[in-house]
């Protein structure tokens, strides 16, 4: 899993569920920018990506993802604390796989990943 | 509850004590920037202040949640609301509206610090510090 967030804490609490109950190996990156280029080298099951990131935000990293052929299939959940139906379903006509809100229940973190895309790896 | 989930609680609960000590420098960061806005409500806000404020209140926002601080996240959410709320008005250009908006600013400050303090001082909280 590839998980994006400027916020260092959201990267800690995040990585830790992802790693402790999803038991999936996780990488993270603080930036949108450092996120597409360690996406083509790590070629994750899983994009987690923040939406308000500085520089570079999570709808234009999700542009370069998609441009990219080595990244253009790679599931993407967008992560945000936005929670207006509007911004939510513009997120996803963005191409995500779903939207997960801020904050989020570390425990119930990565059953709510599983629920939204398909075949990712299990326990 | 499952092992890793109990692994997941022990070390989110030494993670939450690494974000409640780095909470004062939080607070003191949206307090310069609302004394900055304070400053200039004759002459208009400037815009990267404005912005710096926001986006600092929408980190908190999230953050605190996530470690189940709800009523730190509620309150750094209605800050950031209320700036949104600032940029998007038609009289975002009134001084009038500039002095009401520092005002709500600091009202929701005021609450963040009352909460900060409850937090980082355990034997104040009415639950005993539990968390």
């Amino acid at each position: 899993m590839l998980l994006v967030d400027d916020e260092p804490d959201i990267l800690k609490v995040g990585s830790l569920s992802l790693r402790a109950v999803g038991k999936w190996t996780v990488v993270t990156a603080g930036s949108g920018i450092k996120a597409v280029e360690i996406a083509a080298i790590e070629q994750p099951d899983l994009v987690i990506l923040d939406v308000m990131m500085p520089h570079q935000d999570g709808p234009t990293t999700l542009m370069q993802l998609r441009a990219q052929p080595s990244t253009a299939m790679i599931p993407i959940v967008f992560l945000t604390a936005m929670s207006s139906p509007s911004d939510i379903e513009r997120l996803r006509s963005l191409g995500a796989c779903g939207v997960v809100q801020k904050p989020f229940d570390p425990i119930r973190l990565p059953a709510l990943l599983r629920s939204l895309v398909a075949g990712l790896p299990t326990p | 509850m499952t092992d890793s989930e109990d692994d997941l609680l022990r070390e989110m609960e030494e993670l939450r004590q690494g974000f409640l000590a780095g909470l004062p420098p939080r607070l003191v960061e949206l307090r310069v920037a609302l004394d900055a806005l304070a400053s200039s409500v004759t002459q208009g806000f400037e815009p990267t202040v404005l912005e710096l404020l926001r986006a600092s209140a929408h980190k908190l926002r999230g953050t605190a949640g996530c470690y189940g601080e709800d009523g730190l996240s509620d309150a750094a959410g209605a800050l950031e609301d209320d700036v949104l709320t600032f940029l998007r008005a038609d009289d975002a250009a009134s001084e009038a509206s500039r002095a009401s908006t520092v005002e709500l600013l600091r009202a929701h400050l005021t609450s963040l610090d009352r909460l900060c303090c409850a937090l980082t001082q355990p034997n104040d909280r009415p639950d005993g510090g539990a968390g």
